[in-house]
């Protein structure tokens, strides 16, 4: 009847051939999985990654009139259940039958047996979960042949087989699997029953947080190494704006100098952040990040420039002047390539104060070094990730201050022809004291900030 | 009598209240050679340096040739390629060499090339005897040699007058001497100078002319057998005499 009334539609709806000889083979399955006696099996497993210790789970249905006595589970190569161990529970509805059961588990086959004794009654729901199963590192799609015993009444028992349960997971990374190796290393114990060591510097901790917090960490360098270019050119300009002789253009200066360096940079950076999103621009947050920076160094790097260019000697612009260079090219040919030179050490600092200050941007989320931190410890509750993020920072900022202080020897040593020993502190001393008076206090003020 | 190269009328310089020129009046006539003389405080470096407008005059005329300095409209810095000064403290640009110091104006203001202006340079170098030390950043250099660098620099440019501000005040004696050498072989080649010095040697020996300066205005000039030999004002009589 049905294959007439068919016939009839492909007659009829010669464009639907295809989507209706799709149904039919639909149909012929439903009709023919329905004569197995487990159906809706599934497999599912509770890790996402492979190499450990892994609990599987199967459910299933068992069908009418076809109780099971035996589920074999036939563990792929490189799997290993020999400490695994089974639960089974079988539900009738909502209800829990009780279902002694038997397991063995053959280590060399792979095979975890389940045998039912009674057998399974039909129509009831089974849910097995084998605990403890090693699973191979390699992350993919695994499936898990299971094969099973239904005793029809009075016949022999039939041997039936599940094919295509599926299961995956992925594989572990790197640091993953080297926290798990730590995890059974003798002194790794040893070192975390040393509570300060545990809670600072734990190896497992410490192994999967330098990955982690390596993003933190490019995204520390690529603020501040946008904003810093920036800075220079936004220094150099207010900088001489703070000289001009208009008075108007010198106050204009002055007051984003001092309103800048006279308030914390947290509050620059809610100023900027909440106040632009108020006003409905939004922009990307690195960009609003990349623009507090600039502001706020551009006010710092005005005032050391402008120090730096007015520590040049009179003499040096008369010198100049005398030989008929314009007021540009005394600044461009002989004030300011001085004032590199001289304002190099002070520049260095100001960087390494600037990439320090990226950790505020946690409070507004900008995902750099510090905000990772802190969400990894939260997420740990161990504060290794603090002695790791404290570490990135150190690798930029310890050589820029050792840069800072062979610069200043240098420095003293090519205005002042001093031959000072290598960085000793009494020649790094000697450098500072020689850098000009007013020139210095400048510095000083601004180290302090 | 010929256009003078250089022509102060009734120069008047203040600073804030105190008046340091009153109405001083020099001319300079080509290849001489005037000194100026006079106690610390007298305004003669003022003077000079109201020449090529490093001060700005209060009131007062500053010629150069056919030039006004200090009126409205001139092109300061086109008059000064025009004027070579050397400073009491030399002023040697640090960051460069020898060589390099006495390029970089006769390259971006003359704008003349860089082969050119290196082979001025080691001519210039050559003549206040520094061939030697082309390559030396200032701070390599004793003060004497840091100064004749500086005369090198200036003469790069052929300057029409040069102005020489204390030009050995800041040297040890034995420096002095190269010093003066430089200047008066500059002097016997018809070079016209304005001198402020302290040295009376200089000055008797080289000096076509002496003007001695006291509380901003002039008080006696002439040759320098005049001056020192037969001073008629009291103060260069007490002046000289405190010298010698």
């Amino acid at each position: 009847m049905i294959g007439a009334g068919m016939s009839d539609l492909i007659r009829t709806y010669r464009r639907g051939l295809f989507g209706v000889t799709f149904a039919a083979i639909l149909l012929t399955l439903t009709l023919v999985s329905s004569s197995f006696a487990m159906t809706g099996g599934k497999v599912t497993v509770d890790r996402d990654t492979g190499g450990q210790l892994t609990r599987f789970t199967f459910a299933a249905k068992a069908e009418a009139g076809a109780p099971v006595s035996e589920i074999d589970f036939l563990f792929p190569e490189g799997f290993d259940p020999e400490k695994a161990s089974v639960r089974a529970t079988l539900l009738d509805g909502l209800k829990r039958i009780d279902a002694p059961y038997l397991e063995s588990v053959n280590a060399e086959t792979r095979v975890v047996k389940i045998i039912f004794d009674p057998p399974v009654p039909p129509e009831s729901n089974l849910s097995i979960q084998i605990h403890d199963v090693m699973t191979p590192i390699a992350g993919g799609t695994y499936e898990l042949p299971v094969e099973y015993l239904v005793v029809a009444d009075g016949a022999a028992p039939e041997r039936r087989t599940i094919e295509g349960l599926t299961f995956k997971y992925n594989t572990p990374p790197r640091e993953e699997v080297i926290s798990r190796w730590l995890d059974g290393q003798g002194w790794v114990t040893g070192w975390n029953s040393v509570k300060l060591l545990n809670l600072f510097l734990k190896p497992q901790q410490f192994v999967r947080a330098v990955p982690l917090l390596f993003a933190g960490w490019l995204m520390s360098l690529a603020l501040v190494l946008s904003a810093f270019p920036l800075s220079i050119l936004g220094g150099l300009g207010t900088a001489f704006m703070k000289m001009s002789k208009l008075p108007p253009i010198r106050w204009l200066a002055a007051i984003y100098i001092n309103v800048i360096r006279g308030t914390p940079l947290f509050l620059q950076i809610f100023v900027v952040f909440i106040g632009l999103r108020t006003t409905g621009l939004r922009f990307p947050d690195y960009i609003s990040a990349v623009v507090v920076l600039t502001l706020n160094s551009s006010a710092y790097l005005a005032e050391i420039f402008r120090a730096g260019i007015q520590s040049i000697s009179r003499g040096q612009f008369e010198a100049a002047s005398s030989l008929g260079m314009t007021y540009w090219q005394a600044m461009q040919y002989v004030i300011i390539p001085q004032t590199v030179r001289r304002v190099l050490p002070t520049m260095t600092s100001e960087f390494i104060l600037l990439f320090k200050d990226t950790a505020l941007f946690a409070a507004v989320g900008i995902f750099e070094l510090m905000l990772r931190s802190q969400n990894f410890v939260a997420r740990s509750g161990n504060l290794t990730a603090y002695v790791v993020a404290a570490m990135y920072y150190l690798v930029i900022t310890i050589p820029l201050i050792n840069l800072v202080g062979r610069l200043e020897i240098k420095l003293a040593q090519s205005e002042h022809g001093i031959v000072a020993a290598s960085s000793t502190r009494k020649s790094r001393r000697a450098a500072a004291a020689l850098s000009g008076p007013d020139f210095e206090t400048t510095a000083a003020k601004h180290e302090s900030r | 009598m010929t256009q003078p190269v250089v022509r102060i009328v009734d120069l008047h310089k203040s600073f804030g209240s105190l008046e340091v020129l009153k109405g001083v009046n020099i001319e300079v006539q080509r290849g001489e050679v005037v000194v100026i003389l006079g106690p610390s405080g007298s305004g003669k470096s003022t003077m000079l340096r109201c020449v090529n407008h490093l001060e700005v005059p209060t009131s007062g005329e500053v010629w150069l040739q056919d030039v006004q300095i200090n009126a409205q409209g001139t092109n300061v810095n086109k008059v000064r390629e025009h004027i070579g000064m050397v400073f009491q403290s030399f002023n040697l640009f640090p960051h460069l060499t020898a060589k390099g110091n006495v390029m970089l104006a006769q390259r971006k203001v003359l704008g003349r090339s860089t082969d050119e202006a290196e082979r001025i340079a080691n001519e210039q170098l050559a003549k206040v005897g520094l061939s030697d030390r082309a390559d030396h950043y200032p701070s390599q250099l004793s003060g004497g040699q840091q100064q004749r660098v500086a005369i090198a620099r200036a003469l790069a440019m052929d300057p029409i007058v040069m102005l020489f501000d204390e030009v050995t005040s800041a040297l040890d004696p034995e420096l002095v001497r190269d010093v003066l050498e430089v200047m008066k072989e500059l002097a016997r080649g018809g070079m016209t100078m304005l001198v402020v010095t302290h040295e009376m040697g200089f000055a008797r020996d080289v000096g076509s002319r002496v003007v001695f300066m006291d509380e901003g205005v002039i008080c006696e000039e002439g040759t320098p057998g005049e001056v020192f030999d037969h001073p008629k004002n009291e103060r260069t009589k007490d002046f000289l005499g405190h010298i010698s």
